[in-house]
């Protein structure tokens, strides 16, 4: 199931407002824009409402409001949130254009049934400040809202410029799935490489080949019996170690550079995703930070091409122009802030300019660049420039 | 001295442009330095020179040519170092790439308004031109050199095999043209490659008066490249 479409709003009205008005979204999206632009807002955006959905709660501070609307193949799934921070105003949720669930002021809503053939909606009262869409979980009865909980469930968010477990450690070597926070994409990689590879078999291959797609020649990983000597914990710890091909020597996550430890981070908590079954939405933020141009630029290839090939949604930022380049225009979202209000332009509905773009003969990073996203060729075709 | 930077998509280009300014201007009245470019954005940029100009006191022309290493390259090289050529002195600037591979026949007329749209012009003339479909297309079209590569390989032998005629068919009308260069020069055993020996080679055979004056006439992108360079060689000091 694909986010195409969300609609954000933030303190309407007041003077701290902020609009994320109507964006559309594909498949593959690298979202582009300049500091303060609002890239890491709208990313944010989604990441607090998965925080409401999963019974979280919320980082908001203040009113807010949200239309996200799914597509998964034909099937069109719309839901409409609007809560600020001590209640939940309205909730609705629409398949296709049947409303199957409505909640209001106090808890209290109504919610289609499906476990019978006949159509027939119960009413409910939940506390007021509970998502029906978490309260109201049931899969016979109302699969639809576990359609709406899989895809909250199932998003994951790395953030390429931060730590990615690089400085946490396991106190054991051993982990079930059922003790892991799958959605923690900055612990320790301890639990998810002896999980990974008790359940499946192709898990480390498939790892060291994206790591080789990407220009690091891995011959090894896993799990390490890791202390400092001069470490002010007393406590035993785990670790993860990388070995290189033609060298005995295992490198700690420690001694890893950051940029390796990261895209290292990233495709191992991907390849695991995968292999799960997983099909939802994957956001990278900064992707590439901390790594040199070529290996940044494969990076985001590998991801690309992993992306397309399982049928997840994943999402990109950078304002990096060696990985404008190397990605198709037509998956580009250019973001844009006026004032308090967010927009974004993109192959679905700048379709013209896109197009016109490569006429120019400039590279990508121009498109962003000369702003030629904003309005393509208009019709004052030389601008007189003042003379000195 | 005048001074015209041209800006090419690759070597080809950068050989086919020096050879022939070298032909029809008098060595000493012209300065020629060729130059690859590479980098740019967050990689720094970097010039490597191929071969240097040797300008005398009665050098007249100064012209230096990039090779930018790509086609989608020549109009943002040409963009980021405009500003700083206007300032040493250069009057003209031109750029010069290939239609085929990314776009089509058709595409032609929206290519050539996309390339130049909004170029600056203040303090020199500056336009993009396109090889229709490729510059191998102008070596065709001055099909005499053929010859001297081998006598076999005359436009009516050239038919009969490829089922073109060089000499009576208008070379920019091919849609392969460097793929036609390789096939005609195959039907004699021999090779036709980008690199720089075989080019030099390929080049030195071309007949520059008729190129640019007969063969200039019949084939329209050849043509307004050539005025491009008289315009800049009539310019007034």
């Amino acid at each position: 199931m694909y986010l195409r479409k969300f609609s954000f709003r933030e303190n309407a009205g007041q003077k701290i407002e902020w609009l994320i008005d109507n964006v559309n979204l594909g498949e593959i999206n690298l979202v582009v824009g300049k500091n303060s632009s609002g890239k890491t807002r709208t990313l944010n955006a989604l990441s607090d409402l998965v925080s409401m959905i999963t019974g979280k709660g919320t980082t908001a501070t203040g009113p807010v409001s949200y239309e996200m609307l799914f597509k998964n193949s034909d099937n069109i799934m719309k839901y409409e949130l609007a809560y600020d921070l001590e209640t939940i105003h309205s909730e609705r949720l629409y398949m296709g254009e049947e409303l199957v669930m409505e909640r209001g002021e106090e808890g209290k809503g109504k919610v289609k049934y499906e476990a019978t053939p006949a159509s027939m909606y119960l009413e409910f009262q939940i506390p007021h400040d509970q998502l029906a869409s978490y309260a109201k979980r049931d899969r016979l009865q109302h699969p639809f809202m576990e359609t709406i909980h899989g895809w909250a469930v199932s998003l994951r968010r790395f953030n390429f410029s931060g730590d990615l477990g690089k400085t946490r450690y396991a106190l054991k070597s051993s982990f079930q799935s059922k003790e892991v926070d799958w959605t923690d994409t900055t612990s320790s990689l301890v639990p998810a490489i002896t999980v990974a590879e008790e359940e499946y078999k192709q898990f480390h291959d498939l790892v060291l080949k994206d790591m080789q797609k990407i220009g690091y020649d891995l011959e090894d990983f896993g799990v390490i019996h890791f202390s400092e000597r001069y470490g002010g914990s007393s406590q035993d710890r785990y670790a993860v170690f990388t070995t290189e091909k033609g060298l005995q020597k295992q490198v700690t996550q420690r001694d890893m550079s950051q940029g390796m430890f990261r895209a290292f981070s990233v495709l191992l908590q991907i390849n695991y995703y995968l292999l799960c079954g997983n099909k939802g939405l994957i956001i990278i933020d900064d992707i590439g930070e901390g790594l040199d141009f070529s290996r940044a630029k494969h990076l985001v290839k590998v991801l690309i091409s992993r992306a397309t090939d399982s049928g997840i949604q994943l999402i990109m930022s950078t304002n990096d122009s060696f990985i404008m380049n190397a990605v198709d225009i037509e998956n580009w979202a250019v973001i844009m802030r006026e004032g308090h209000k967010i927009s974004l332009f993109n192959y679905e509905n700048s379709k013209e300019i896109f197009e016109e773009f490569k006429f120019t003969g400039l590279n990508n990073f121009d498109f962003y660049a000369s702003e030629f996203f904003k309005s393509g060729f208009s019709d004052d075709e030389q601008e007189e420039e003042p003379e000195e | 001295m005048r001074k015209l930077a041209i800006f090419v998509e690759g070597l080809t280009e950068q050989i086919l442009v020096r050879q022939l300014l070298q032909a029809v201007l008098d060595q000493n009245r012209i300065a020629i330095q060729t130059v690859k470019i590479t980098g740019g954005h967050n990689v720094r940029m970097s010039f490597t020179v191929m071969r240097a100009a040797h300008v005398l006191s009665q050098t007249e022309y100064f012209i230096m040519v990039y090779d930018c290493g790509g086609e989608s390259n020549v109009k943002g090289y040409l963009m980021t170092q405009r500003d700083k050529l206007v300032s040493s002195g250069y009057t003209t600037i031109m750029g010069l790439r290939d239609v085929y591979p990314n776009f089509r026949r058709e595409d032609v007329p929206k290519l050539i308004r996309g390339l130049n749209y909004r170029l600056p012009q203040k303090r020199a003339a500056t336009q993009i031109y396109l090889a229709v479909m490729e510059t191998e297309a102008w070596f065709l079209g001055e099909y005499r050199h053929l010859k001297k590569v081998s006598g076999k390989l005359t436009p009516r032998y050239i038919e009969s095999r490829l089922g073109f005629n060089p000499q009576t068919d208008n070379m920019e009308e091919r849609d392969r043209p460097a793929e036609d260069m390789k096939k005609v020069y195959r039907l004699v055993g021999h090779d036709y490659t980008k690199k720089r020996d075989k080019l030099n080679s390929v080049v030195r055979k071309l007949d520059f008066n008729y190129f640019t004056h007969g063969l200039a006439d019949r084939m329209p992108s050849l043509g307004t490249f050539v005025d491009g360079l008289e315009r800049f060689l009539q310019e007034d000091l």
